[in-house]
C-alpha cells in the first residue's frame, strides 16, 4: 500500500484555519505537517495539531452508535447498529412531534468543525423538521455588533498589513494560544522596528512577544480607549483632515462624551496609572502605522460590545486607516463568499420556528410548560462543558423526559448524559469547504482516509435521519461532493480570479479582497463614530455586569487545547498542568493558600475545585483559569462553566464567561 | 510470573528460544535385560524399578521398553522405596537428565512426584524457565513458534478457571504501534467477546482458540471500558515497515516475536520499504520492544542479514557455555545465511530495547551491538541468556528444558542481568498515545544528538517542530 501526501485543513474553531499535509497510508492518518505553501499558515502548526493524527486515531474516539443502557449521566451504554438508532430517533421525534409540536425539539451546535458543510449540516434538516431554532451566539457576536456599528460592512485589514505596522497593539489576546500566524507576524514586525504592546488582564505567555504589557481591570477597557482618545483629543493628536472627510460624529464625541473620561477617570476605572494611559496616548498619536488586533475574550464581558467599538474609535482619530499597517483588525468576515443559503435552507422551515439562545440552554431545558424542550440533539459541541452555567445545564440533561442524541468523536461530558450517542467523523473522514475568520483563504478538504470505525460525518447523519423521517428532498440525498460542487457553481463577487483549478485540487486560496479604506462601507461612506440609527448612537463606558464577590474570574485559553477540544489527548492535558487556578502571591497570602493546594472557586451558581498555582503575572483581585475542562477530568465534577452565567452582551447577545465574579475558599485536607 | 498457565498466559511462549526435538529421548537402546509389561506395569527382575502405564495411553511397547531401558542406568528416575513410577514422570526424568543446563536442580531420586507435571513445578522454584505443558496447550505453542500462530498485541489477565463476571477477562497492557494500540484497544478494557461469541463461562484455553490465529486475522473483540460496550475490530499483530522521520528516509521494522519465518518477512519488509523509500534506505530502526523471543532460527537469520559480514565460527552470537556453538547454529550457518545488507552502522541503525525484548531479542541486539552495526536504545532487556530445549513427551505434553547458556560475541554473559542500552531511556514512558522511545530514536537518526537520558523529563513535554520562539515562550511561562 503506497503512503500519500493529502492537503486538508484544520478544522478547528481557530482564526488561522492552517494548511495541513496529511501523510495517510491505508487508511490511517501517519503524521501531520503544516503546508509550507499556504498562503496563511505557511508551514506553520500550534502544539494541538503537530499531532492531530493522535486525535484521529485516538483509542478514545467512539466506533459505534451506543444506546443508553444506565442512568443519565452515568455514561453505560450498549452499541447499536445505525439503523436501530435512526429508528429510535425517528420514533421517539414523531411521538414527541404529535403530543408537543416541532419546536419542542432543540438541536445544539457550533463549531466543533469549522467546514462549512459539515457544521451547517444540520440547519436544512432542523428547519424542514421545524424545530426550534438555536441561536448561535457563543463566541464573539458582540465584536461582529460592534464592528458593525461603526465600521458597517467594512473589510477587515490584510492579515499581513501588521508586517507594515509601527505600533502594534494586541488588545484582549492571547495569541500565543489562539492566533499563532497573526503572532508570527506580529514578531516579524517587531524585528523590523514596530513596537508591541499587550493590553490585558493578566501577564499571559503573550506578553513575551511585547515590548510593553498593560494590565486592566476586566471590563474597562472601554474606559481605556475612551481616555487615550480624551488625550489625543486635547493635545491636538488626531488627525482633523482625515476626520473632517471620513469619519461622522467626531464633534458629537468630542462635546458630548470625551469631557467624562479624562485619565483619571479612566485610571479609577482601569487601574492603570494616569501617567501611563496618557504616555499610551500620545505614544499612540505620534505614529500613523498603528494596528489594534483585538482578541474574543474582551467582548464576554456585560459590556463587550460597547468596549471593542470604543476601541475601534481610535485608528478613526488618528487616521491610521490611510497607513498601510494601520488601522483595527477585528477577524475577517468571508461569509459572502458562499452561498450559505443553499446549505441552510430557510425555505425549508414552514413557518418562523422560536428562537433559543445557546447561551441561554440551562433556562431552556429548565422550563417545565407547554413549550418546554423535549429532545435535545447535539452535535460537534459539548454543552455540558462549554455552555455557561454548568449545573443549569446539568439539571436540564438529567431530566427523565428529555430524549437526547449526542453525535460526537468522543464520550464528551454532554455524550454522558445522552440516550443515544452517534460516533462521528474527524475531519480527515469527510469531504468539506473551509472559509477562515483571521486571513482570506478559502480551501476544499477532501477525505483523505475511510471513517473511522462506524462513525458518520454530521451530513451522513442528517442524510440518515431524513430518510428515517420520510423527508423526501433530493437535498439530503446529495453527497458532500455534490453540494461543495454546487456551492462553488453559485457564483460570488469574492471568488472571483481565484484559481479554481488548486482550489479543485484541495490547495489554499486567497480571496480578493480589498483593503478597508475610503470610502468606508457604511451607510454614510464614513466611519460612524455617531452611529445615528443605532440605540446607543454614541461611544461611553458601560460597566460590566459584575458582582459582589471580591474576584475577577477569568475563564482564559490555554495553548494546549482550544475550549473543551483535545481533551482527548493525554500529552496536551499533561502539558496543561491539571486543572489550575493561577492567583496572585498577596491575595493568596490573604487567603492563607499555598502552591499546590486544592482551593474551591465559588459564587451563587456553583462551587469548583482547582489546583492552586501561584503566580506573579496575576494582578490582584484576579483569578484564572486556562482551558476548559470536561467534568470527568476536573477535580471535583464540575468545570470552570459551573461559576459562568447565562447574562448576556449588551449588543449581539452573546456569552459573558469572562464577566465572572467568584470568591476563594481553602480546601480543608483530606485524610487519605 | 509465579504461574504462567494462570496469569498473562499469552506470551508465555515469547520467553523460549528453543530447538524442537522429536519424540522421546531414547535415541539409544540401553542394556539389554529383560523387563516384562502387565497390566500397565513395567518391570525387571534384576531391578526395583516398577513403571506404570497410564490407562488409555497411546504408546507402543517398543517405546515403554525403550524408555524403561534407558532408566536403568539413570539412578535419578527410580525411586528409593520402591513405589510405582509413572511412564511419563519417567519421560520427563529421562530427558531432563540428559539435557538439563543445572544439574545440581535435579532431584536425586523421583520419590514423591506424582507426576511430569509435578517434577516441573519443582524445578521451577528454582529455575523459571524450566516449564511443563500439557498437551492441549503444548500443541499451541509449536504452532506458534513455527509462524502458524499470532499473537495479539496486548496482555490479559485471567485467574484460574473460567471467565465469569467474577473472574474477567480483563487488558493489562497494549504494546505501542501494534495493531490493538492502533485499533484502540486499552488497558483495562474487559474483553466481553471475540467475534461474536461471549466469552462467559470459557476456560483460557478456549478463550485462546478464539483469538486470532493467522498474522494479521481480523477479529471482533467486544468489550467493556468504564461502563461504555464497544466493538473495536483490531486483529493478530503483523510484523510492520514504516517509513519515518521528517523526509521520511528512516525506515522503521518492528518484528513482534520470532518465529522460523520472522526472517523471510522481514526481507520482504526492508525491500518494500527501499522501493517507498525511492531505491535506498540510510537510516533504520529495529524496533525488538516486547519481542520475548521465540525461534532461535529467526533471530539468527535476521541478525546475519543485518550484520554485513560473514559469522566467523566461534565468534557467532549463539556460542554455548561449553564452547561449542549450538547445534541450531550450524543448521543456521549453512541454510539460512542468505542475504547481507550493507549496514548502516550504528549512527544510523537503532535497535529499540524494552524490559520485555528477551532471548531470541537479546541475541539478535547484543549481536547488532558487538559487531558496532547498530546502537541500542531503550531500556535494560529482559536478561533470558540461555536457550530452552523442547520435547514432546510419550503422552503430548511438552517440556521446555533449559539446556545452553548463550553467550554474545563479547563473551559476556547477560543473564539475568539483562542487556543494558548504549542509550538508556528508562525514564521515558511509553503510552498508547506518544511512543516517546521511538521518537528518541528518531531524534537520534536525525540530529544525532541524544534528547533523552536518565533523569530527563519525559518527551511529552517535546514540541520539536514547533515556531522555536513560541515553544521556548510557552516552555518558560508553563
Amino acid at each position: 500500500m503506497t503512503r500519500k501526501i493529502v492537503p486538508s485543513v484544520c478544522p478547528y474553531d481557530c482564526p488561522e484555519s492552517c494548511g495541513l499535509l496529511l501523510e495517510v497510508e491505508k487508511d490511517r492518518v501517519l503524521s501531520v505537517t503544516g503546508d509550507p505553501q499556504h498562503p496563511h499558515s505557511r508551514g506553520r502548526l500550534c502544539a494541538k495539531m503537530l499531532h492531530y493524527e493522535r486525535t484521529v486515531h485516538s483509542p478514545e474516539r467512539l466506533r459505534t452508535p451506543l444506546l443508553r443502557t444506565g442512568a443519565k449521566g452515568e455514561g453505560r451504554f450498549r452499541p447499536i447498529g445505525w439503523d436501530e438508532a435512526a429508528l429510535r430517533i425517528a420514533v421517539r421525534w414523531k411521538g414527541i412531534m404529535a403530543e408537543h409540536g416541532a419546536e419542542s425539539i432543540l438541536p445544539y451546535s457550533y463549531a466543533g468543525t469549522m467546514g462549512l458543510i459539515q457544521r451547517n449540516a444540520g440547519h436544512a434538516f432542523f428547519h424542514r423538521l421545524g424545530a426550534s431554532r438555536l441561536l448561535r451566539t457563543i463566541c464573539t457576536p458582540a465584536k461582529e455588533a460592534a464592528w458593525s456599528a461603526i465600521m458597517g460592512n467594512t473589510a477587515a485589514p490584510h492579515p499581513d498589513a501588521v508586517l507594515k505596522s509601527d505600533l502594534i497593539i494586541l488588545w484582549g489576546i492571547n495569541a500565543a494560544a489562539t492566533s499563532i500566524q497573526y503572532l508570527h507576524r506580529v514578531k516579524e514586525a517587531r524585528r523590523r522596528g514596530a513596537r508591541v504592546w499587550l493590553i490585558d488582564t493578566y501577564a499571559h505567555a503573550t506578553a513575551a512577544a511585547a515590548d510593553e504589557v498593560f494590565l486592566v481591570r476586566p471590563g474597562s477597557d472601554g474606559a481605556l480607549a475612551l481616555g487615550m482618545m480624551h488625550v489625543l483629543v486635547r493635545d491636538a493628536l488626531v488627525d482633523r483632515e482625515f476626520i473632517e472627510e471620513h469619519v461622522q460624529g467626531f464633534d458629537e464625541l468630542r462635546d458630548q462624551v470625551l469631557d467624562d473620561y479624562p485619565p483619571a477617570r479612566a485610571s479609577e476605572l482601569t487601574g492603570l496609572p494616569i501617567e501611563t494611559i496618557e504616555r499610551m496616548a500620545r505614544a499612540y498619536g505620534s505614529v500613523k502605522g498603528s494596528m489594534i488586533r483585538v482578541g474574543g475574550g474582551i467582548t464576554r464581558q456585560g459590556n463587550g460590545a460597547m468596549t471593542v467599538r470604543s476601541i475601534a474609535a481610535l485608528p478613526a482619530l488618528t487616521g491610521a486607516w490611510l497607513h498601510e499597517g494601520g488601522g483595527c483588525f477585528f477577524g475577517t468576515s468571508t461569509g459572502a463568499a458562499f452561498a450559505m443559503a443553499e446549505l441552510t435552507r430557510e425555505d425549508f422551515m414552514q413557518k418562523p420556528t422560536r428562537i433559543i439562545n445557546m447561551n441561554q440552554l440551562g433556562d431552556a431545558l429548565g422550563k417545565d410548560d407547554d413549550c418546554s424542550v423535549r429532545s435535545l440533539y447535539v452535535y460537534h459541541s459539548n454543552p455540558a462543558a462549554v455552555a455557561p452555567d454548568q449545573n443549569a445545564v446539568i439539571e436540564g440533561l438529567l431530566r427523565e423526559d428529555l430524549f437526547c442524541v449526542v453525535h460526537e468523536r468522543f464520550m464528551t461530558d454532554t455524550a454522558r448524559y445522552a440516550d443515544i450517542v452517534l460516533p462521528a467523523t474527524s475531519s480527515p473522514e469527510h469531504s468539506d469547504l473551509y472559509r477562515a475568520y483571521g486571513s482570506y483563504c478559502i480551501q476544499r478538504g477532501r477525505a483523505a482516509i475511510a471513517p473511522v470505525g462506524q462513525s458518520r460525518s454530521n451530513r451522513q447523519v442528517f442524510s440518515l435521519l431524513a430518510g428515517a423521517m420520510g423527508f423526501e428532498d433530493a437535498f439530503f440525498r446529495q453527497s458532500d461532493d455534490e453540494l461543495i460542487d454546487h456551492l462553488l457553481s453559485i457564483p460570488s463577487p469574492l471568488r472571483e480570479g481565484i484559481d479554481t483549478a488548486a482550489l479543485g485540487e484541495g490547495k489554499a486560496v486567497e480571496l480578493r479582497v480589498a483593503p478597508p479604506g475610503v470610502p468606508f462601507a457604511t451607510p454614510s461612506g464614513k466611519i460612524e463614530i455617531l452611529n445615528p440609527v443605532h440605540r446607543e448612537p454614541l461611544l461611553r463606558y458601560i460597566p460590566p455586569h459584575g458582582g459582589a464577590l471580591p474576584f475577577s474570574l477569568m475563564t482564559a485559553p490555554s495553548p494546549w487545547s482550544l475550549n473543551a477540544s483535545f481533551y482527548e489527548r493525554p500529552e496536551l492535558r499533561e502539558l496543561q498542568g491539571g486543572m489550575s487556578l493561577l492567583m496572585n502571591p498577596e491575595d493568596a497570602a490573604g487567603k492563607g493558600c499555598c502552591e499546590g493546594q486544592r482551593v474551591q472557586v465559588f459564587n451563587e451558581l456553583g462551587e469548583v475545585d482547582f489546583m492552586l498555582r501561584i503566580s506573579e503575572k496575576i494582578p490582584r483581585g484576579m483569578l484564572v483559569s486556562e482551558g476548559l475542562w470536561w467534568m470527568t477530568q476536573s477535580l471535583s465534577g464540575r468545570g470552570i462553566n459551573a461559576l459562568t452565567s447565562q447574562r448576556l452582551t449588551d449588543e449581539g447577545q452573546g456569552s459573558t464567561f469572562c464577566d465572572c465574579r467568584v470568591d476563594v475558599r481553602v480546601m480543608k485536607q483530606v485524610e487519605q | 510470573m509465579s504461574d504462567p498457565l494462570k496469569k498473562e498466559l499469552f506470551w508465555f511462549a515469547l520467553l523460549l528460544v528453543l530447538l524442537v526435538l522429536s519424540g522421546c529421548s531414547s535415541s539409544d537402546s540401553g542394556p539389554e535385560v529383560a523387563v516384562f509389561i502387565e497390566g500397565g506395569r513395567v518391570t525387571s527382575p534384576g531391578s526395583s524399578l516398577v513403571v506404570t502405564v497410564p490407562e488409555g495411553l497411546s504408546v507402543s511397547e517398543e517405546e515403554v521398553l525403550s524408555l524403561y531401558r534407558a532408566a536403568l542406568e539413570v539412578p535419578g528416575c527410580s525411586t528409593a522405596d520402591g513405589t510405582a513410577v509413572d511412564l511419563i514422570l519417567l519421560d520427563t526424568c529421562l530427558l531432563f537428565d540428559r539435557f538439563y543446563l543445572f544439574r545440581e536442580l535435579v532431584p536425586t531420586q523421583l520419590d514423591g512426584f506424582s507426576s511430569a507435571r509435578d517434577y516441573v513445578d519443582g524445578l521451577r522454584l528454582r529455575d523459571p524457565f524450566a516449564l511443563y505443558l500439557p498437551s492441549e496447550t503444548f500443541g499451541g505453542s509449536l504452532s506458534f513458534l513455527a509462524g502458524e500462530r499470532a499473537t495479539v498485541g496486548f496482555q490479559f489477565s485471567l485467574d484460574e478457571g473460567s471467565v465469569s463476571d467474577l473472574n474477567p477477562l480483563i487488558i493489562s497492557n497494549i504494546l505501542p504501534l501494534s495493531r490493538a494500540w492502533f485499533d484502540g484497544l486499552q488497558v483495562g478494557d474487559r474483553i466481553l467477546g471475540l467475534d461474536g461469541t461471549p466469552l462467559a463461562g470459557l476456560s483460557l484455553e478456549e478463550v485462546r482458540a478464539l483469538f486470532p490465529a493467522l498474522e494479521g486475522q481480523a477479529s471482533l473483540f467486544s468489550i467493556e471500558r468504564e461502563g461504555l460496550f464497544l466493538d473495536i475490530a483490531t486483529g493478530a499483530e503483523e510484523n510492520i515497515g514504516l517509513l519515518m522521520g521528517v523526509t521520511s528516509d528512516i525506515g522503521y521494522l518492528r518484528v513482534r516475536q520470532f518465529t522460523t519465518l520472522t526472517g523471510q518477512r522481514v526481507f520482504q519488509d526492508y525491500d518494500a520499504l527501499v522501493q517507498q523509500a525511492g531505491g535506498s534506505l540510510d537510516k533504520l530502526i529495529l524496533d525488538l520492544r516486547g519481542n520475548g523471543g521465540g525461534s532461535l532460527a529467526g533471530s539468527l537469520v535476521l541478525s546475519d542479514f543485518l550484520i554485513d559480514q560473514d559469522l566467523p565460527a566461534g565468534t557467532n552470537p549463539i556460542l554455548t557455555s561449553d564452547g561449542s556453538i549450538h547445534s541450531n547454529a550450524v543448521d543456521y550457518l549453512g541454510e539460512f545465511s542468505t542475504r547481507n545488507l550493507a549496514a548502516p552502522g550504528p549512527s544510523n541503525f537503532v535497535v529499540l530495547l524494552n524490559g520485555n525484548s528477551a532471548s531470541a531479542s537479546e541475541v539478535a541486539a547484543a549481536a547488532l551491538r558487538d559487531y558496532e552495526v547498530a546502537t541500542l536504545m531503550g531500556a535494560t532487556s529482559f536478561g533470558k541468556g540461555i536457550s530452552q530445549n523442547v520435547f514432546t513427551l510419550v503422552d503430548g505434553a511438552g517440556v521446555f528444558i533449559p539446556s545452553h547458556h548463550l553467550l554474545p560475541p563479547s563473551g559476556i554473559s547477560y543473564h539475568q542481568s539483562g542487556i543494558v542500552p548504549d542509550i538508556l531511556l528508562e525514564t521515558a514512558p511509553v503510552s498508547p498515545q506518544f511512543d516517546a522511545q521511538l521518537q528518541a530514536a528518531i531524534n537520534f537518526l536525525e540530529t544525532g544528538t541524544m534528547p533523552l537520558t536518565k533523569g530527563t523529563p519525559a518527551p511529552q513535554k517535546s514540541l520539536e517542530p514547533l515556531d522555536p520562539w513560541l515553544e521556548k515562550q510557552l516552555r518558560e511561562y508553563y
